[in-house]
């Protein structure tokens, strides 16, 4: 009897530890798999929209962020605007090596960040292309404006690194490019650099059409002006298109459809906010999505708390630069600042930038939750204005610039020709474009030298001059690309 | 003779404690190592993971931190594992236990701890012993007498390790920010431009532009503050602990109950760590077929971690880096220029934080003060961990036995990290606070029949189980910021919500298991044994790892011819050889992963849209990493065994390596989980312990033990052979076949240039086929090239550890030492930048740097260029050291006074732990880095307790 008791009781133990059918399946809840994935959007396809929507996110937080200094695509921007002439900087913090254009190495952050997180963007636009060109002949809207942000964003994401890794196409169409990946192939080694714009105008013109016709329906999403700008800045680089610059005018001036200028008022408020008139394409930010101090707003803002503003590290305009605004030009209240004199070490404050303010600092929102601009029509006018110029189009050209630069100087006339109505329009974009990332790139496609001898108020250990073309002005490709990747047999010197 | 005997009878019943049961030490078969409670009881140890340093052969603690509280890591005959977790297994009463609970336990409840090494020992925990098991036991009742212990010590927590050979002195710091700007643009604008550079004036009533002349000489006008960081940041802490224990009972049921108390604080201001465990043991013997055993303690811990969290060197808020890295001139408290400090309408002192307010700051101490931070941030962990452990024994006929065992753990986690609104990184926006509430279960449960049987000189026994594993981790986190009133960390008194994020972490393995164990005439031991698993780590197709082992031994003595050699007690040898396995595959951050197998995607939130993102690209096919251990060793004792010497020889495989395989990050992701390398560990070890004298009066113990094993890289995927693998902080190791894990390569170091001061590497010389003929020197940081610079591991590890007693006094010292190795001292690079990081501090080397007059250096001009310091072999050391780890002096109270207080002992003592260290730079402790890249990581403590020890 007693023995029946104990075996009855060893069975009872033994079953506390005999395993139900679903013992060794764990589905992972910390993040959602593949397959979970995949049946949300059987079900329901346009959940797949959500890929779009992650690829955005990772251009202003992105996945792979290392430090404050890297918020996604504004940080690429303030850098490039930092390796150019327009920009000084005197402290050494935070993109001070972009300045002194020596955050290059392939061991360095900026190549390495730069590098995987617009791969990190292709490869989620990739996603959505792969999952949804099966049902690109259908004509249904959803998916070609799905489909048209993938290869517009694509597009760009390859026309930055191509830029921030090789010379200009002009002069390097045979100089080693940068790996493609698309939804059909994978390129892992240095795909020329003609190739790698093959693949971009491709992309490009892909995605404008797809986009062509829809309108916009939230700024925080390319859309067809926004993707019409993108197809002008790339345009503008190659010089062996059929009729290149008529062709850049052109998207240019759609582009500019997508927005009306802004008034003064929307001039001076902060540029944080991608409802402004011009805005065709930025991020939108809130207190859930901001990357506190690791954002553009902590750089820029020299009222805010961050690295811009109360810990000192202020941007400012060159001075030669500041000098040709005009004195009753709205934009030069973009510039100017009373600093604290206790902050001892800054005495230039006339050239430190307000252009940029945050929401935080205004009241109208919480700190470094601006939104983000990447694209605006004010930026066209001068695309198209250079880009008719270049066309021989004088007078429309003069148009284009008058048109937006009476909303900046009251009674603004432009009564110059031949070279110097050219230098007014680049002068004027110089200005209107200063801190939003374009600086670097036309110096790089007019084959430009460096040159920061005219102006006052750069850093004494900062290079002055540099020729167009030197090394300086290309990333190397990072090292943990190349420790990984032996596709990749040539580096940049 | 007959003490001999006598001994020997002694050493035949040694029992330990091995996986599932126990064995008598001579008939063990594998290599474990038994510490005795007793001598983890001596020590200031918050937990027992530190306990083991330097009292083992084999393992090699890592301490990587001071704060109380904080467990340290153990490593088992070398670094087994690269992408997995390289951690013993730990195992409390028979059931696995979590590492991170390891503080959770009292080591005054600990009997013994027992490290199981080889495959022989470890096997049947084969799926996660690839690491080796630590085995810890607690204490049992006796039924032959009743007692109660209480032990009470007190005692004060010092700074173990002190500050690195930094720059104390203001005016030197000041002349040595000016000698950059005048190497650079001369002594005039040096003079004009120091203000700029330093951002501070910290003389009382000089201009900012004659805090030094051009000619280089330095105000003598008097200093605005005399302040020390770490002064203002550290302080010395209040150590208290109180034991008591009661153990008694019959022939029939038996008990160990205890309580314990600890309060230890820590060296940085309000960092402390508070334990009040209890336990009670209890077994009872119902009848002759019936036994049962049930455990159960729990203890609730509280660690206040301060701003000391993170280590690395961009931490502005360890104070560990920013007492050292800061200028001296900048000051802690709010001074005007006349040098009075400030004081707020209710007399507090005001701190300076350097954001312009007072005074301002370079080089990112702006905006940040530690010494303030400490009393007004909160990181605070709250811990309650239960532990329950069920045995039911059925003895069936004779020898067999069904056994039924069930463990359950429970960790439930509340951590705060409260940053203020007032002042430091969450000033502007008004205090934030993140919290965590984590849940860890885990749940263990097996059944075991077993049988044991002799049948003349032969004797056997058998044994085969189940067992099931789960663990289950619940995780939330929050996140809000907008504090109103001050003071109030929790989120009703906050508005702005950030994040909130929650998920369900699962682990589960079902086990197969059996051993045979086998002895002819207490002469020859065989034991076989055989483990499989499945876990769900894995995808189903590749779960199952089948590990398995034997193992023999010989003893010698047993024989008729060795039977009369009396000087010789004792004298086995044995060898085993088996595999064992790991599944801990780990992401780049360290974290588990609890699904490797699956391509995995962050969902969140962007504006009320789903944002889905690529996170983890996993792989289907990775399984388990595995270890073949082969292990071959003696054992002996001589001279009425006052003579002990065990030596082992041990190689250890580890194949199919779970291993992060970089990927072109052009993919969009920068790794895969792989199955790729092959390592192997080799290397011996020794324990000598000896009694070289001995009387009535005086007994005085020595006892060694010491560790070399070589790790070495055998095979690398086919595409890497050539260049290698990169990996580990800053890329400065590589991989390659032949060499070890951790094999520095960077670029060397090769001077100063006399002439110029410019810092110098070498570089290598090609011919036009781009084959490298030669090296030379470069001045250009980028032209240089990378060299492999020997590893890091260091050649020899040891403990030596010392006894004596004197009639009633004893006295302890323990010590463990480590020969060879290099550390890259990445807090001393910081302290040696030439100038391109003002605002932070210098080391005092930086005195001897190059200028015309001082030609013959090797530290370069101070002349600002970013490259200067830059990563290279300058920044090598050796990680040889020497430590004092523990003495402790006790008086036990002559027996005859005992019955006037009607207790059985009194035992008073002194015990200092961390007594003194010695390593090739003052203030680098190379016990803390695992792998030899030092970081700014709390201090070790030095804690000297008195203490007073009762029995009844």
């Amino acid at each position: 009897m007693k023995f029946l008791k104990y075996i009855t009781l060893c069975a009872a133990a033994l079953t506390l530890g005999s395993c139900a059918d679903d013992f060794l399946d764990k589905e992972p809840s910390e993040y959602a798999s593949e397959d979970q994935i995949k049946e949300v959007i059987e079900r329901d396809p346009s959940a797949i929209q959500a890929y779009i929507t992650g690829y955005y996110k990772n251009l202003f937080s992105p996945e792979a962020q290392q430090s404050h200094d890297d918020f996604g695509l504004k940080a690429f921007e303030l850098a490039t605007d930092l390796m150019g002439d327009d920009m000084a900087y005197l402290t050494q913090h935070f993109f001070v090596y972009d300045y002194m254009l020596d955050n290059r190495g392939s061991n360095y952050r900026r190549p390495t960040t730069c590098w995987q997180e617009l791969y990190a963007v292709i490869s989620g636009a990739n996603e959505v292309i792969t999952n949804l060109i099966g049902l690109a002949e259908d004509g249904d809207e959803t998916v070609e404006t799905m489909l048209g942000q993938s290869y517009t964003i694509r597009a760009y994401c390859y026309f930055w690194l191509i830029n921030l890794y090789q010379q200009p196409y002009q002069w390097n169409q045979g100089k080693p490019g940068i790996p493609i990946y698309t939804e059909t192939e994978t390129r892992l080694e240095r795909v020329p650099v003609k190739e790698v714009y093959d693949q971009i105008l491709s992309d490009i013109d892909k995605g404008y059409n797809y986009l062509k016709g829809k309108g916009i329906s939230s700024k925080a999403e390319l859309n067809e002006y926004a993707a019409a700008a993108i197809y002008a800045n790339i345009l503008s680089f190659v010089n062996d298109y059929p009729d290149q610059w008529n062709k850049v005018a052109e998207y240019a001036q759609i582009a500019i459809q997508g927005g009306t200028l802004m008034n003064e008022d929307e001039l001076l408020s902060g540029f944080n906010d991608i409802n402004l008139s011009e805005v065709l394409w930025g991020a939108d930010i809130n207190s859930e999505t901001n990357t506190f101090y690791a954002s553009f707003m902590s750089n820029m803002d020299p009222f805010g708390p961050g690295y811009g503003g109360a810990l000192g590290n202020y941007k400012m305009i060159a001075s030669d630069l500041y000098d040709k605004i005009a004195d009753n030009d709205i934009r030069k209240k973009w510039f100017g600042i009373d600093v604290d004199e206790s902050n001892s070490h800054y005495n230039v404050r006339q050239y430190i930038q307000c252009k940029f303010v945050d929401v935080g600092s205004l009241g109208t929102g919480d700190t470094f939750c601006s939104d983000y601009i990447y694209l605006r029509t004010g930026e066209m006018y001068f695309v198209a204005a250079e880009a008719l110029y270049r066309a021989g189009k004088t007078a429309e050209a003069k148009t284009m610039l008058e048109t937006i630069m009476q909303t900046r100087v009251p009674g603004y006339t432009c009564s110059k020709s031949g070279d110097a109505l050219l230098e007014e329009i680049e002068i004027q974009k110089r200005i209107e474009m200063w801190g939003e990332g374009r600086r670097l790139f036309d110096m790089k496609r007019r084959n430009e030298d460096l040159d920061r001898t005219h102006a006052t108020n750069h850093s004494a250990t900062t290079p002055k001059s540099v020729p167009a073309g030197d090394k300086l002005f290309i990333y190397q490709i990072p090292d943990k690309e190349l420790n990984a990747n032996s596709a990749i047999t040539e580096q940049n010197d | 003779m007959k003490v001999v005997m006598q001994s020997n009878m002694h050493e035949l019943d040694e029992v330990m404690v091995v996986a599932y049961g126990t064995a008598k030490k001579s008939s063990f078969t594998g290599a474990a190592t038994s510490v005795d409670g007793e001598k983890i009881a001596k020590l200031q140890v918050s937990s027992v993971s530190k306990a083991l340093e330097g009292a083992a052969a084999g393992v090699q603690v890592i301490s990587t931190s001071g704060q109380p509280g904080e467990n340290a890591k153990i490593r088992i005959r070398g670094i087994g594992s690269f992408s997995a977790s390289a951690a013993p297994l730990y195992v409390v009463d028979g059931m696995p236990y979590d590492e991170e609970a390891v503080n959770a336990l009292n080591p005054a409840d600990i009997e013994s701890m027992s490290i199981l090494k080889d495959a022989a020992s470890a096997a049947l925990y084969g799926s996660r012993a690839a690491n080796g098991v630590v085995m810890i036991t607690t204490k049992r009742g006796s039924s032959d007498k009743s007692s109660i212990s209480v032990d009470a010590r007190w005692g004060v927590n010092t700074r173990g390790i002190p500050e690195y050979d930094i720059m104390k002195d203001q005016r030197t710091y000041v002349k040595t920010a000016w000698n950059v700007l005048y190497n650079q643009v001369g002594g005039e604008e040096a003079s004009a431009g120091l203000i700029n550079s330093i951002g501070y004036n910290p003389f009382i009533g000089v201009a900012n532009n004659e805090m030094v002349s051009p000619e280089g000489v330095v105000t003598s006008a008097p200093l605005r503050h005399h302040d020390d960081w770490a002064d203002a940041t550290l302080h010395n802490g209040l150590r208290q602990e109180y034991n008591i224990s009661m153990q008694g009972g019959n022939s029939k049921t038996t008990h160990f109950l205890s309580l314990g108390y600890l309060k230890d604080e820590g060296i940085l201001r309000n960092t402390d760590f508070e334990r009040i465990s209890a336990r009670a043991n209890i077994t009872h013997t119902v009848n002759k077929y019936l036994d049962l055993t049930g455990n159960l303690s729990y203890a609730r811990g509280e660690k206040n971690a301060g701003t000391s969290q993170g280590a690395s060197l961009t931490n502005y808020s360890n104070a560990f880096m920013f007492t050292q890295q800061i200028a001296p001139i900048y000051p802690v408290y709010a001074y005007d220029t006349d040098g009075n400090r400030l004081y707020d309408e209710d007399g507090n002192v005001i701190y300076d934080y350097g954001d312009g307010t007072y005074s301002s700051r370079m080089a990112g101490f702006s905006n940040q003060n530690v010494a303030a931070n400490s009393d007004l941030d909160v990181h605070q962990t709250l811990n309650d961990n239960f532990s329950g452990r069920g045995t039911i024994n059925l003895n069936l006929f004779e020898g067999f036995k069904l056994t039924a065992n069930i463990g359950y753990d429970l960790m439930n986690q509340v951590r705060t990290d409260h940053m203020n609104q007032l002042y430091g990184d969450a000033a502007n926006v008004n205090g934030r606070t993140y919290k965590y509430n984590i849940r860890m279960q885990t749940f263990t449960a097996n059944q075991i029949a077993s049988y044991a049987k002799s049948i003349g000189k032969h004797s056997f026994d058998v044994m085969v189980g189940h067992e099931s594993y789960s663990y289950i981790q619940n995780y939330q986190y929050t996140h809000k910021y907008n504090f109103y009133t001050l003071g109030n960390p929790e989120f009703n008194n906050a508005i702005t919500m950030s994040d909130m994020n929650s998920y369900k972490q699962e682990h589960s393995m079902e086990s197969y298991f059996g051993r045979v164990n086998y002895d002819y005439e207490d002469r020859f031991y065989l034991s076989a044994s055989i483990r499989t698993d499945e876990s769900s780590k894995f995808h189903p197709d590749n779960r199952r790892g089948t590990f398995w082992s034997v193992g023999g031994s010989w003893r010698m003595t047993q024989e008729e011819w060795l039977k009369d050699v009396s000087w010789l007690n004792d004298l086995k040898i044995k060898a085993s050889y088996g595999t064992q396995g790991n599944d801990g595959i780990l992401d780049q951050y360290g974290y588990v992963v609890y699904q490797p197998y699956l391509k995995q995607y962050t969902v969140s939130n962007n504006n009320g849209a789903f944002s889905v993102v690529e996170s983890y690209r996993g792989n289907k096919d990775l399984t388990w990493e595995k270890s073949k251990n082969l292990n071959v060793g003696i054992e002996s004792s001589f001279f009425d065994h006052r003579l002990k010497f065990d030596f082992d020889y041990f190689l250890k495989n580890t194949s199919d390596m779970l291993y992060n395989m970089p990927y072109p990050i052009s993919s969009g992701i920068s790794y895969i989980p792989m199955n790729l390398l092959d390592m192997k560990n080799q290397g011996f070890e020794f324990t000598l312990t000896a009694t070289p004298f001995r009387t009535n009066d005086f007994v005085w113990n020595i006892s060694i033990n010491g560790t070399h094993y070589k790790n070495k890289i055998v095979s690398l995927p086919e595409d890497k052979r050539a260049d290698g693998i990169i990996h580990g902080t800053s890329s400065l190791f590589r991989l390659t076949e032949g060499g070890s894990i951790y094999d520095v390569y960077t670029y060397e170091y090769a001077g100063v240039n006399p002439e110029t001061g410019a810092a110098q590497w070498y570089m290598n010389v090609e011919d036009e086929n781009g084959n490298v003929t030669g090296r030379t020197v470069t001045e250009d940081y980028t032209q240089a090239d990378k060299y492999d610079l020997g590893s890091t591991l260091p050649d020899f590890q040891g403990g030596l550890s010392m006894d004596f007693s004197y009639k009633n006094f004893d006295l302890t010292i323990g010590t463990n030492f480590q020969l060879g190795g290099q550390i890259y001292d990445s807090m001393y690079m910081g302290f040696m930048h030439a100038g391109s990081n003002v605002g932070s501090n210098w080391h005092k080397d930086i005195l001897n740097a190059w200028t015309p007059e001082n030609k013959n250096t090797d530290v370069p001009i101070m002349d600002g260029a970013q490259n200067s310091n830059a990563q290279s072999s300058r920044f090598l050391i050796s990680a040889s050291y020497f430590n004092i780890r523990n003495i402790s002096l006790g008086y036990t109270f002559p027996a005859k006074w005992m019955k006037a207080i009607q207790a059985n002992s009194a035992r008073i003592y002194v015990s200092a732990d961390n007594v003194a260290m010695f390593s090739k730079r003052k203030g680098l402790d190379p016990r803390q880095y695992e792998y030899g890249y030092s970081a700014a990581n709390y201090s070790a403590i030095r804690a000297i307790s008195f203490g007073i020890n009762l029995n009844f």
